[in-house]
């Protein structure tokens, strides 16, 4: 029988509980009676609020149209996630969209003008001046102590020299609370000699981001005793020195700068060595530099033109290193290779000519995954495949399904590049037919005699040795 | 490990091991209320929803021995896409909301959380009328009220979702 409850007042845990203690000991009185069904209840507040939590502001106003109760819950929720392009229509007037935008923001400022915290701010929009509405939105999140700030300019489509939006240095003074910084597409304003004090901040961000100075980044990074995760992308003419005993996550895209990192307890780094923009990989030859560091797990590169014996001593520098991915990434003198003792994990992705000079020694590997997308020189394929053989599972990726099909006078004259692999994945990123189907199949058990387990583009084969 | 029994409105009994019952806020206190040999009665669940709930636990350690990371511990983004596409199937909105009901009595925050989410992704492609259905709320604003909220935040209420 549905009995419709209404539950008012601070639903907090301790009187949740005693309702709850109170049904079992009704419960344990009654032999085998059914318990009121509470279906229908509605929800708490606290759960309501914390559903409002998830959405963005925008989808939270237009649910607090319900009643007045969800409006009331929206207006105490503590984050504001605002994007100017978020159910964005194609013909909108633009000068009258930009209005309304302004005005919603506004009021919502007005709202929570009595809320002492606000945990999130995020605010994405084009920059067409506006500095008033934008500074005092600003204002209002440092304000109230904010936890986590995203602040993020769109960058314009037209290739006219976008305008920024400088941001005062000594606006975030003192944001003793603040945790997560993210800005993109914006200048900073040096306003002070001060360097500006982030004392909680933990990760930081920056995506197109100018200083007025050569040194103002590393003037901010100095204030920030705290940070453990650092992402700069499309940075461009900065001296980066980093050396903080904290910092366990470094992610460097698309930037062109002198870099040295020196943090001995990164955990992870990642980077990016092409300009974004322009397709031009930067030099890695000079202005990069990274210590040994006993604690790197994970070391991810794209687009990285490497120096001549970059590998050497690998094992040595990164004894821990567990997980490494080169994508797209070239080497000078056209050489690679790589021993790391406790490797678990490897990601390839192609790139030109390093097939044939490559070599890997990772007895601990337990997953290769190999992305090919041209038909190349067979020979050239079998020698780099056979760096993977004491791999527990390789993932072989490739766009067309000729790629795998070793010619078969090749196939009688040498023997197979992974004699001891046991499991296979192959991704085809082409329609096989049937013939070419079979010869498919054919290659693989060349290629891989011992394999007890082998999936076609996800489909599992049933993988019996004594069908020939 | 120490095995939890309880026992859901339609009097299905379940063993729970005695480290996923403790992700319960509600279950912990009544173990430490109660003696951890008796069974614990559970007169808000529905024996669906354990299984759903046993079965998001059973979930979150397949993906945490896949990714390697304790879920648990650290909110993170792989986890809620992988969560919502197993989960998100074949729940219907009541269910969801039924769940989201029974979670929330039992504490669990974790599994609260995720399914939060996904009742709020649902939400955004909802009508005013279907949702005002799905939460049982009243509506109490006059046409003048909401006629004013709609025109204050007019930048909210174009876009190319369904109207009222």
């Amino acid at each position: 029988m549905a009995k419709k409850r209404k539950i008012s007042g601070s639903c907090n845990m301790a009187n949740r509980n005693k309702r709850i203690k109170k049904e079992e000991e009704v419960q344990s009185q009654n032999t085998g009676g059914m318990v009121v069904d509470t279906y229908t209840s509605q929800l708490p507040e606290l759960v309501i609020n914390q559903i409002f939590s998830h959405l963005s502001t925008k989808s939270a106003i237009r649910a607090s149209i319900l009643s007045k109760e969800w409006a009331s819950v929206c207006s105490s929720v503590l984050i504001l996630d605002i994007d100017e392009d978020e159910g964005k229509k194609q013909s909108a007037d633009h000068r009258d969209r930009r209005r309304k935008f302004l005005k919603f923001l506004s009021n919502c400022l007005k709202i929570r003008e009595k809320e002492k915290y606000l945990e999130k701010f995020r605010l994405r929009m084009s920059y067409f001046g506006g500095d008033c509405a934008i500074n005092k939105s600003l204002s209002f999140a440092l304000e109230r102590n904010v936890k986590e700030l995203d602040i993020c300019f769109k960058r314009e489509n037209e290739v006219r020299k976008g305008r920024y939006y400088c941001l005062q240095q000594t606006a975030l003074n003192n944001a003793k609370s603040l945790t997560i910084l993210k800005l993109e597409y914006l200048k900073i304003e040096e306003d002070s000699i001060d360097t500006i004090s982030l004392p909680s901040l933990k990760t930081l961000s920056l995506k197109a981001v100018k200083f007025m100075t050569n040194t103002g980044f590393s003037r901010l990074y100095s204030g920030c005793p705290s940070i453990e995760y650092l992402s700069l992308t499309s940075c461009h003419g900065w001296d980066v020195r980093l050396s903080s005993l904290g910092l366990k996550h470094l992610e460097i895209l698309c930037c062109e700068i002198k870099l040295k990192v020196e943090a001995t307890n990164l955990e992870s780094f990642k980077f990016r060595g092409d300009n974004g923009l322009r397709h031009h990989i930067i030099d890695m030859r000079k202005n990069f530099y990274i210590a040994s560091c006993q604690t790197l797990r994970s070391l991810e590169f794209s687009h990285a033109h490497f120096a001549i014996g970059w590998f050497k001593g690998l094992d040595s520098r990164f004894p821990l290193l567990e997980r490494l991915v080169l994508h797209t990434c070239f080497s000078y003198s056209g050489i690679i290779n790589i021993f790391s003792q406790h490797l678990k994990s490897f990601v390839f992705h192609e790139c030109g000519n390093i097939l044939s000079n490559f070599s890997m020694t990772a007895p601990n590997l337990s997953e290769a995954t190999i992305t090919i997308e041209e038909r190349r020189d067979y020979d050239r394929l079998r020698n780099f495949l056979g760096n993977f053989d004491c791999s527990k599972k390789i993932r072989l990726h490739v766009n067309e399904t000729e790629v795998c099909i070793f010619p078969e006078e090749m196939r009688k004259k040498y023997s197979p590049p992974l004699p001891s692999l046991k499991h296979l994945e192959v991704e085809i990123d082409t329609f096989t037919t049937v013939v070419t189907h079979s010869a498919l199949m054919d290659s693989l058990r060349w290629m891989a005699p011992s394999l007890e387990f082998l999936s076609i583009n996800r489909i599992h084969y049933i993988y019996d040795s004594r069908i020939s | 490990m120490k095995k939890i029994s309880v026992r859901t409105s339609d009097g299905q009994e379940f063993e729970l091991e005695e480290n996923l019952a403790m992700e319960s806020a509600t279950i912990k206190t009544s173990l430490d209320a109660f003696s951890r040999d008796d069974i614990i009665l559970l007169p808000n669940v529905n024996s669906w929803e354990m299984v759903k709930i046993i079965e998001f636990f059973t979930k979150v350690q397949e993906l945490e021995t896949k990714f390697g990371v304790k879920f648990m511990e650290k909110k993170e983004g792989r986890f809620l896409e992988a969560f919502q596409a197993e989960f998100d199937k074949d729940l219907s909105d009541d269910n969801l909301y039924c769940l989201l009901w029974t979670v929330d009595y039992l504490g669990i925050e974790v599994l609260l959380e995720n399914l939060c989410h996904l009742m709020a992704e649902r939400t955004k492609n909802k009508t005013v009328e279907s949702c005002r259905n799905l939460f049982g709320v009243q509506h109490d604003y006059t046409p003048e009220e909401e006629a004013e909220i709609r025109e204050d935040y007019s930048w909210a209420f174009e876009g190319p979702e369904i109207e009222e």
